[in-house]
């Protein structure tokens, strides 16, 4: 909670303003009643001591007031508002750096709707809180403070009866009240909490849901849950309704006992009629300002559970920052090697004392059986995963001493799953290379076979893709993937299951060009790749991940061609599917250049 | 699904969700009226007294304050009834809003544009910010009508003068909010556009970190995002500074006439001999006047607020709810033996056609395979088979039954559909697999599983009660696929459709795959997509789309 209170200072004069412009727009309210009333008081008893005290100043005063309470309360408004949205735009911005400077491993642990949830949602009740509790509970107890030290002045035992009412009415009952409710948000909390999780899967899922059947039940249960949400906020809302009506009933009482008290005073003469009328009604509108205080209570332990949730991210982050100081930054690499690398996950392992080396003057084939961890090895060398054993080292520099995100520009990367950013077809490109020229664009589409895609957008490179656009197949997004990694440009260039979703022979052509223009091509693939160009063969295999698997071996050829030098391994020659109406463009067909294995 | 009312545009939504608190709004306008009179008698009591201990120093009137206790209570009491039906009335709304708005993205299908993941913040925060227009603006409209009606009155009676500063007052407040509300319509919607754009921007880089960070995109993203909360934030304090414009001129307004009375009211007691209490009376009656008047003006815009929020979701509310509307009866189908597609056009968008003119037999006992370069239109035969698209133009038979547009949906109850990147819940694997299928015991599930060659995995991770993650995580993609073979395998449909199952799947479970496939067709009709040689071989009949598409 200290880091909460910590926030206000970090833009001290905003808040200030804020509470300065509210204070004294509160004071210029009760002191406008307060006024008005002893003006009509004192013209009533009449005589008193003279045309200018009696009459002009004050209504002078009172216009003054009222004009100077409406202008303030609108500074005041502005300020704080502005103000609060500064801190919380700060902190939300400051969670997302948080967010992505986690590592991997750890932010892939947590679910996208519940970190979306604490981005969005919880910041924003940060911000209500400030706006609507902290500010005026300042405001409340300043207001109260000093109408207590006025009316003291008159009478202490009006002051103490007064205060002891406020206090009764706007603190205790208050908190007792909202001690009532608590237990039952505890009962709403994971039903708030799983209704954020299902309306993202309704959402992201609803194919599948359709498909299956499902879309019904997902919405009862966004129902169920909805009901519980709701009946506990009525609940709520009741209670804190009663301690609204506590405040209004109080304020009228205070009104009522200020004249009870005074009165005899009044009669004895230790008091003059008017201040009493005055103090009597100013009691009232003091409570204008303590109104606030019937929320206040009741929100707080939401408010709790959102901060906590929101400093716990933050602490995450500064314990395990990806970006801690001081690394080398490193601006290309000949090589890669793995020494000794034993990762786990989750408990079992997934290699051990692995070693491989990746030139950039070569081009890599990685072939493993689905699962067997080819991608763990991208994702090492990416530094997004951590061996549990042994070291890599870029160039002999381990890569602890290594500044992530320069070691990662070395290796752009196509991963398994596409993933685009929504934008049109030129951001693919110009997010990871600004000055790329549309000439390049085009030659990287082409590449990738993808320039007729382009001609039948309408608005060419400017077309928007994305949900709210144009959709792509999961073939041309794939495909369009492998066109950004191409264009990022490193020593290496790191392809995982490029060929996955696209028919075979496009495949082929697609790599083929891909592997005689560059060095450095490090594919993944689990099938039959009938393609020239490798320059070093890394088979990947393992017992499946149900024991601990041994080891993987690897084979290092210097002849791509002579495929049969591999133990355990088959070749086959690949059927050659009949024609279906589309272009084709053979290119290694010659021989037995296929390899099966198996 | 139940069948509630079915609207067209929101602001309509909007009555109609009014048409349910009618009887609320009522009570709560009595029990406001009653509240204000209890204020009154409260108010005239005090200022009796009060003035009686000024002018007579008589402390006689003070028995009048004992009297005013009881409209106290009774105020108390009134105030507390009200907020439990405001509490009580909104609570039911929330729900009924959440479930009208759950039912029309429902309804909108997984095909429409406006099914985004970012849709889920208008089941999860939309109800909370249209509710606000009864919570807050109905309800202060009402008080609006009631309570400054009972303080005109009262005020009248005792001085007729400030009963006619106040008539004349009055219509100027509501001018002026109208006046300045017509701007702030706009402005608060393009300010639920924000934060929906803030939300949609916040998923995307949430679920595009891996990118994030191999491209090295931190400082971009960090700057579009700022780019974007300050864009919001500047959105926002527009929309504030309009409304606490216009709250300015109301509180201008009813600070002004307090000093106005409090001014004219002592001359008057001055000169005129006006008497005190009645003076009094008037000064504590006449901010009484103003405040639900203010709180109106507050109110307006959270008006404006849900109206920006329903806007927002405009789009997605109206296709929900036309579909909703035309949603006819689906004849039950029970088994099917021979599926027929005649002449069958299609198109996602209503634009551009995904299918044209397509016409095709399949029956029981054989396995297709479609086979294409990838956007032909393999999936689309997949989806309408499934009931999932309806066909624009064409019939569909099955068996002896013709459907055709919106009866085709009734070929969900017998196709299982195996989508090209299932969506894997993020909960357990046995509840993964039970989706779509009645309950079925441990035993059957583990069958299912070691039918398609998981279990062994997934017995050494956790078994059946092993957590999946978001985007399938655990789970490679083609291990993904398996799972959702066996989920539909669990379902026992007459027609299994399959979109491009083996991809990245090894050759081993691609062969089981198959092996899988040739069994299920022996009970069922078997349609897949793929470009595999193996299982092209092996299809009874290979429908080559490159041909027929153009």
């Amino acid at each position: 909670m200290n880091e909460f209170i910590k926030l206000i200072f970090k833009r001290p004069w905003s808040a200030a303003a804020g509470y300065g412009a509210g204070l004294l727009s509160s004071v210029s309210s009760v002191a406008l009643m307060g006024t008005a009333s002893w003006f009509i008081a004192s013209m009533a008893q009449a005589g008193a001591a003279g045309i200018l005290i009696n009459i002009l100043i004050p209504s002078a005063l009172i216009r003054l007031l009222a004009v100077s309470r409406t202008l303030l309360r609108y500074l005041d408004r502005l300020t704080l508002h502005d103000a609060t949205f500064r801190i919380i735009g700060d902190l939300r911005l400051s969670l997302f750096d948080t967010t992505l400077s986690l590592p991997w491993s750890v932010s892939s642990t947590m679910r996208d709707s519940a970190l979306e949830r604490t981005l969005k949602n919880d910041t924003a009740l940060l911000e209500n809180a400030y706006l609507k509790e902290l500010a005026p509970l300042a405001l409340a107890f300043s207001c109260g403070a000093i109408f207590g030290c006025v009316a003291a002045f008159f009478s202490l035992r009006l002051t103490l009866v007064l205060i002891a009412l406020a206090l009764c009415s706007c603190v205790v009952i208050p908190c007792l009240l909202s001690v009532s409710v608590r237990h039952l948000e505890h009962k709403a909390a994971p039903s708030r909490l799983k209704i954020f999780s299902v309306s993202h899967d309704l959402c992201c899922g609803l194919l599948d849901l359709c498909a299956l059947g499902e879309q019904d039940s997902f919405y009862q249960k966004i129902r169920a849950h909805s009901e519980v949400i709701s009946s506990v906020k009525i609940r709520s809302e009741f209670m804190e309704g009663i301690a609204l009506s506590l405040i209004k009933t109080s304020s009228m009482g205070a009104m009522i006992l200020s004249v009870f008290l005074l009165s005899p005073l009044v009669i004895r003469g230790q008091v003059s009629g008017p201040v009493m009328i005055m103090l009597s009604i100013s009691s009232m509108a003091v409570y204008e300002a303590l109104i606030p205080l019937s929320t206040v209570f009741f929100d707080f332990g939401k408010v709790r559970m959102a901060a906590t949730g929101i400093f716990r991210l933050k602490q995450r982050g500064q314990e395990l920052s990806d970006h801690a100081s001081p690394r080398i930054d490193i601006r290309s690499a000949r090589e890669i090697a793995f020494l000794d690398v034993s990762v786990s996950y989750k408990g079992y392992d997934v290699f051990n004392h692995l070693s491989l080396t990746f030139k950039d003057n070569e081009n890599t084939l990685v072939k493993g059986a689905v699962g067997s961890g080819k991608s763990t090895i991208f994702l090492l060398m990416q530094k997004l995963i951590f061996p549990s054993g042994g070291m890599i080292l870029a160039d002999t520099i381990p890569y602890e001493a290594l500044n992530s995100s320069s070691l990662r520009c070395l290796m752009p990367m196509a991963l398994q799953d596409p993933q685009l950013f929504s934008g049109t077809l030129r951001n693919v490109f110009t997010m990871v290379r600004p000055e790329i020229s549309d000439a390049r664009i085009k030659e990287l589409l082409s590449v990738v076979e993808l320039d007729g895609f382009l001609a039948s957008l309408p608005h060419g490179l400017d077309e928007y893709l994305g949900v709210t656009g144009m959709a792509l197949s999961g073939g041309e997004a794939r495909r369009l993937c492998i066109a950004r990694a191409l264009c990022a440009g490193g020593n290496f260039l790191i392809l995982d299951e490029p060929g996955e979703g696209l028919e075979p022979s496009q495949e082929r052509r697609i790599l083929s060009r891909i592997l005689s223009s560059r060095r450095g091509v490090i594919i993944s693939t689990h099938r039959s790749l009938s393609v020239k160009g490798f320059d070093q063969i890394v088979k990947v295999s393992g017992k499946k991940a149900v024991k601990i698997p041994i080891s993987n071996s690897q084979d290092l050829l210097s002849e791509p061609d002579d495929l049969n030098a591999l133990s355990d391994l088959s070749v086959n020659s690949l059927q050659e599917q009949p024609s279906c109406g589309i272009k084709h463009n053979h290119n290694s067909q010659e021989g037995g250049n296929n390899a099966e294995f198996s | 699904m139940d069948t509630g009312q079915t609207f067209i545009r929101p602001k309509e939504a909007l009555r109609f969700w009014s048409a349910r608190c009618r009887v609320s709004l009522a009570a709560i306008t009595a029990l406001s009226a009653i509240s204000a009179l209890c204020s009154v008698t409260i108010y005239a009591l005090v200022a009796r007294a009060a003035a009686m201990v000024l002018m007579k120093s008589d402390e006689s009137g003070l028995y009048l304050l004992w009297f005013a206790l009881i409209p106290l209570f009774i105020k108390f009491l009134t105030d507390i009834i009200q907020s439990l039906t405001l509490s009580r009335m909104s609570g039911k709304l929330e729900t009924v809003i959440r479930s009208d708005i759950t039912r029309s993205l429902i309804a909108c299908g997984p095909f429409s544009k406006n099914l985004k993941p970012e849709a889920a913040s208008f089941i999860t925060d939309a109800p909370d910010e249209i509710v606000l227009y009864f919570k807050s603006y109905l309800a202060s409209a009402r008080n609006a009508m009631a309570v400054p009606l009972v303080m005109l009155g009262a005020t009248a009676l005792a001085s007729p003068m400030i009963g006619l500063g106040l008539l004349i007052a009055s219509p100027l407040i509501p001018v002026f909010m109208v006046f300045i509300g017509r701007g702030a319509e706009k402005l608060n919607q393009k300010q639920w556009v924000g934060i929906l754009r803030l939300s949609a921007h916040f998923l995307e880089a949430i679920r595009n970190i891996p990118v994030i960070k191999i491209f090295a995109l931190e400082k971009r993203e960090m700057a579009l995002i700022s780019k974007n909360s300050e864009l919001w934030r500047l959105e926002t304090m527009k929309v504030l500074k309009l409304a606490f414009l216009s709250a300015l001129a109301l509180e201008f307004f009813a600070t002004v006439g307090v000093a106005f009375c409090a001014v004219t009211l002592g001359f008057a007691v001055y000169e005129h001999g006006f008497d005190p209490a009645l003076a009094l009376f008037c000064l504590m009656c006449v901010p009484e006047f103003f405040i639900p008047l203010r709180q109106l003006g507050a109110s307006y815009h959270a008006r404006m607020r849900s109206l920006g929020a329903l806007m927002g979701m405009a789009e997605t509310l109206n296709e929900g709810m036309e579909r909703l509307k035309s949603s006819i009866a689906l004849p039950e189908i029970r088994a099917i033996s021979r599926l027929e597609l005649e002449d069958v056009s299609a198109s996602y968008d209503g634009n551009r056609k995904a299918l044209i003119n397509f016409s095709c037999v399949f029956e029981r006992g054989r396995l297709y395979v479609l086979k294409g370069p990838s956007g032909c239109g393999k999936s689309t035969v997949l989806n309408l088979i499934s009931g999932l698209l309806p066909p624009a133009e064409g019939v569909i038979k099955a068996d002896t039954l013709r459907l055709e547009s919106e009866r085709c949906r009734a070929l969900s109850q017998v196709c299982a559909l195996i989508p090209q990147s299932p969506y894997i819940f993020p909960s357990s694997v046995r509840e993964n697999l039970l989706l779509g299928s009645e309950r079925c015991d441990d035993g059957t599930l583990i069958a299912a599983l070691d039918a398609v060659g998981l279990w062994e995995l997934i017995r050494s991770r956790g078994g059946l009660d092993l957590m999946l993650g978001d985007r399938r995580m655990g789970l490679s993609g083609g291990q993904a696929r398996l799972l959702a073979f066996s989920r539909a395998l669990l379902r026992k449909s007459p027609v299994i459709a399959l979109d491009e199952p083996t991809a990245s799947l090894d050759k081993r479970c691609e062969d089981k795959l198959c092996s899988l496939m040739l069994e299920a067709k022996k009970d069922a009709i078997v349609i897949t997509a793929s470009h595999r040689p193996d299982l092209i071989a092996r299809a009874d009949r290979v429908i080559t789309f490159g041909d027929l598409y153009e």
